[in-house]
């Protein structure tokens, strides 16, 4: 890659690549996400290329960044078709070079069709990518992300030329506060207002982090962002320490995500060639660059103070705010700290103009940053709903498009599960029931409903998923993950704790309620960072919206998910055909009967696992809590 | 100087002042467990609570002995938020740690619950953290810190085993709020008992008394670069 020397230089450098791509030109988008990898995306890569190859043809296979429908992996796009293919194999490869590359036609067996089976060509198309808003995402699934050429083909790196090139540092804080942008990575922080502070901080030196330690249970928006396009990361950061007076930049990456920190690295360097990164970028005098941080994935090292510990090489503990970072960060210096998806936003609002980002979303930020919440944010959308994986939506999206329309209802639907609840905002965000499914989802909206959007972790329970148990998972997690400082978090999780396991074994006491809500109220109130004044939420939101549901527990150890397995028992009824699968599955053998007899479930023997359930083909096994166990049972 | 609210008064604040300082040198009472003017403060034991506004922003609630005065700040010491939160943290603290006489004094004092709702724990440390923080601060052997995370968090040497750079000092036995760190001593030796560290003494070639552990003696030339004949007599002998 040749060097550019001034923004000018660069803007030709891009313009060249601009020019050089073909948008009709035959090109096979294979995802190399971790998912799609996972799921034997890499070697169907290297048969298609091999294939491509040996037959001489004229067609490029890219390998991508993550598509977002994982569960469908490995996924195949032809361009510029368009044609949708999931599951591929490398098995059919000849036949998607022969039938559909060569002639057109389409491979029933490998298009996508949902639960209605209604066949989708496209990937546009797609239900899962209809009501999409993919704007971070939209390059993923067209360029390889080790390849600096396909970015710039793209646009990329224009918004930098035209901030060095045009712009002096206040204006683009300016341009970002009056985007509305805010921080992606859960507190909701005008983006535009943290690089003011830390612009107006008074240092020799300045630093500026990519908080990019991902540690929510299930998400994993950050890694595909890194992993599928991490120019566009560092080219936001690029743009944020020229507006902010930084000079030195880090990326605290978890270690557990290898080809992150390996695309990343492999862009530091290109970026390095191309003259963006270093001393003197683009002969403008401004210098600045980025070295990769790996953490031990500790949850709590992605609240800033303490990633910032960590980076300083000390334990990971948060320390008290105020002063905050942008006065008194890494080293004490005034340091920036943002998200990756909030980085990967800067190089579009600058391309695309403040009026384009703030038309996208809710409220009116023209007088406030903290007006409204504008643009996208990408949700891992998981849990019992048939379309999972990563989704980017428009904010101010309602819940139920998500859930229902991208996501494809309620998996299980036609055997009668039906939607319960939706978390959102990873371990310490709420439950969120379905009377609020219409309430649009943005920073303000979430909050009010006692969630909060957090880094968008959004996890769908159907009505086989006990709240109480529910709660009990994510206080767990957090007791684990809590850094331990501070009182009122360590403490106060730790008898959350106490009490919910309690009440999910049907040994909760009345009482117990009124405990963990002043638990809730210190801890919220009172604890020293944000995962303790949080990790309350999964507790407070399902005791509002839920109640019933612990009560239940408490008065007749009844469970209303079927979930809890000291509250439930296995019952096989008189819809019994005598199958026998149940019997066979059953691990512990608790299940006799003989060919085409009513069979029987020993109690002492069930370990309440669930197969002979999922098992049965005539809904013949109930489950049964409360005071069912007495009426069917005589326990 | 810096004017801030306190309480409804006007009061100045010295820079960098922290609103704890102030209120005591206000003659504000305000409850503490691990602060100590001797080190930075932490924020950690939650006791010192106060509730404060920016320029008419939200009220919240966050740790005096980190809180920083600052222009337009009001703090309220007093407010039923205030010892709402601070009788929840002392609940708190004496189902970790019960019947301990400091806990139970800022218990009266604070009119909180004398019998926590929880089942007791039998711990005597409520982690404050002071001992690690003196250990590194003012004392510089860096011998005991945290260790382990959220319900399990713990202090002491690495691995939680005798902490092979204590010297002996007795800072840590000094600062303790909780008065669980006990030290033993007799005319050979001196023991840390909580980090089971046993060190021998050094006798006053004048008057014989076991004056500093052998350990402390050596950690202290190399670190003050003192002349090898300086430690053979006690403070006392050499005035």
């Amino acid at each position: 890659m040749e060097k550019a020397t001034t923004p000018q230089a660069l803007l030709q450098i891009i313009e060249k690549h601009e020019k050089a791509r073909d948008p009709n030109a035959v090109r096979i988008s294979v995802c190399g996400g971790t998912g799609c990898k996972a799921s034997g995306a890499g070697p169907l890569i290297e048969a298609f290329r091999k294939e491509i190859a040996d037959r001489k043809l004229d067609v490029e296979v890219i390998s991508t960044g993550c598509h977002g429908f994982c569960e469908r992996g490995p996924l195949v796009v032809l361009h510029p078709s368009g044609v949708f293919y999931q599951k591929v194999k490398i098995k059919d490869i000849p036949e998607i070079l022969d039938k559909t590359l060569a002639k057109g036609e389409l491979i029933a067996r490998l298009q996508y069709r949902d639960e209605n089976r209604t066949v989708y060509v496209k990937e546009k198309e797609v239900p899962f990518y209809k009501d999409q808003e993919r704007i971070v995402f939209a390059m993923n699934g067209h360029i390889d992300p080790t390849r600096l050429d396909h970015y710039l083909s793209m646009q990329g790196y224009r918004a930098l030329a035209t901030v060095l090139g045009k712009h002096q540092p206040g204006e683009i804080v300016e341009m970002v506060i009056k985007s509305g942008l805010r921080g992606r990575g859960g507190g909701g922080f005008p983006t535009g207002l943290k690089w003011k502070f830390t612009r107006e901080a008074e240092g020799d030196k300045k630093y500026l982090i990519c908080n990019a330690d991902e540690g929510d249970p299930g998400a994993f928006m950050d890694r595909s962002v890194l992993e599928g396009n991490p120019h566009l990361v560092l080219e936001g950061m690029i743009i944020g320490a020229f507006a902010v007076g930084a000079s030195e930049g880090y990326v605290y990456v978890r270690n557990e995500y290898p080809m992150a920190i390996e695309h990343l690295q492999l862009a530091i360097t290109q970026a390095r060639e191309l003259g963006v990164l270093g001393q003197n970028i683009l002969g403008t005098g401004f210098s600045f660059d980025v070295k990769i941080n790996r953490g031990g994935g500790a949850f709590v090292c992605g609240e800033e103070t303490a990633l910032i510990a960590s980076i300083e090489g000390r334990r990971g503990m948060p320390r008290t705010r105020p002063p905050f970072p942008a006065k008194k960060g890494l080293w004490g210096k005034p340091t920036d700290i943002n998200n990756v998806e909030t980085w990967a936003n800067v190089p579009y609002i600058i391309n695309r103009g403040v009026d384009w980002f703030t038309s996208i979303g809710t409220g009116d930020v023209s007088k406030s940053p903290f007006g409204g919440s504008k643009g996208t944010k990408i949700f891992s959308l998981v849990g019992k709903v048939n379309n999972t994986g990563l989704v980017e939506v428009p904010m101010g999206i309602p819940l139920r498009k998500i859930v229902f329309d991208i996501g494809g209802g309620i998996k299980n639907s036609k055997k009668g599960r039906t939607f319960k609840a939706v978390q959102t905002g990873g371990p310490s965000g709420g439950c969120i029931p379905d009377a609020y499914l219409d309430h649009p989802v943005d920073f303000d909206e979430l909050s009010k409903l006692g969630s909060m959007m957090g880094s968008g972790g959004m996890i769908v329970m159907d009505d086989h998923t006990c709240m109480v148990e529910v709660a009990r998972y994510f206080v767990d997690f957090l007791k684990e993950e809590s850094c331990g400082k501070c009182t009122p978090c360590r403490e106060g999780l730790r008898r959350m704790s106490e009490i919910l396991n309690r009440m999910v074994r049907g040994q909760g006491k009345t009482e117990d309620l009124a405990v963990l809500e002043d638990l809730g109220a210190v801890m919220k109130d009172a604890s020293l960072c944000q995962l303790g004044s949080t990790a309350a939420n999964p507790v407070l939101s399902t005791l509002k919206y839920f109640r019933s549901e612990y009560e239940h527990h408490i008065a007749t150890g009844l469970c209303d998910g079927r979930q809890c397995i000291d509250l439930i028992r296995y019952h096989i009824t008189d819809a019994c055909t005598g199958c026998t699968i149940c019997a066979k599955k059953c691990p512990t053998q608790a299940i006799t009967g003989e060919n085409k007899q009513l069979h029987k479930l020993e109690q002492s023997k069930c370990v309440r696992c669930g197969v002979c359930y999922d098992a049965c083909n005539f809904n013949a096994i109930s489950i049964l809590s409360g005071t069912e166990i007495r009426e069917k049972l005589g326990e | 100087m810096v004017e801030i609210t306190l309480n409804g008064k006007k009061v100045e604040a010295r820079d960098g002042e922290t609103i704890l300082d102030l209120a005591t040198r206000e003659g504000i009472h305000i409850p503490t467990l691990c602060h100590h003017p001797a080190v930075e403060p932490t924020g950690a034991c939650r006791m010192c609570l106060v509730e404060f506004s920016m320029n008419n922003g939200p009220k919240k609630i966050t740790s005096s002995c980190t809180l920083v005065a600052e222009p337009g700040m009001v703090v309220e010491t007093d407010s039923e938020r205030v010892h709402k939160n601070r009788k929840s943290v002392l609940e708190l603290l004496m189902a970790r740690v019960p019947g301990n006489p400091e806990l139970e004094k800022l218990a009266k004092e604070s009119d909180a619950r004398l019998a926590p709702r929880f089942p007791e724990m039998k711990e005597d440390c409520i982690l404050c953290g002071l001992c690690a923080r003196v250990c590194e601060e003012v004392v510089g052997a860096k011998a005991i810190f945290f260790t382990n995370r959220g319900t399990e968090l713990d202090v002491g040497g690495p691995f939680l085993e005798s902490p092979e750079d204590c010297i002996g000092c007795g800072a840590c036995v000094y600062v303790c709020p909780m008065d669980c760190i006990k030290m033993e001593q007799n005319a050979e030796t001196r023991k840390i008992v909580k980090w089971d560290r046993e060190l021998p003494m050094r006798k006053c070639e004048v008057c014989g008394y076991p004056f500093m552990p052998n350990f402390q003696v050596l950690r202290f030339k190399k670190w003050a670069d003192m002349p090898g004949d300086y430690f053979k007599i006690c403070a006392d002998c050499r005035k």
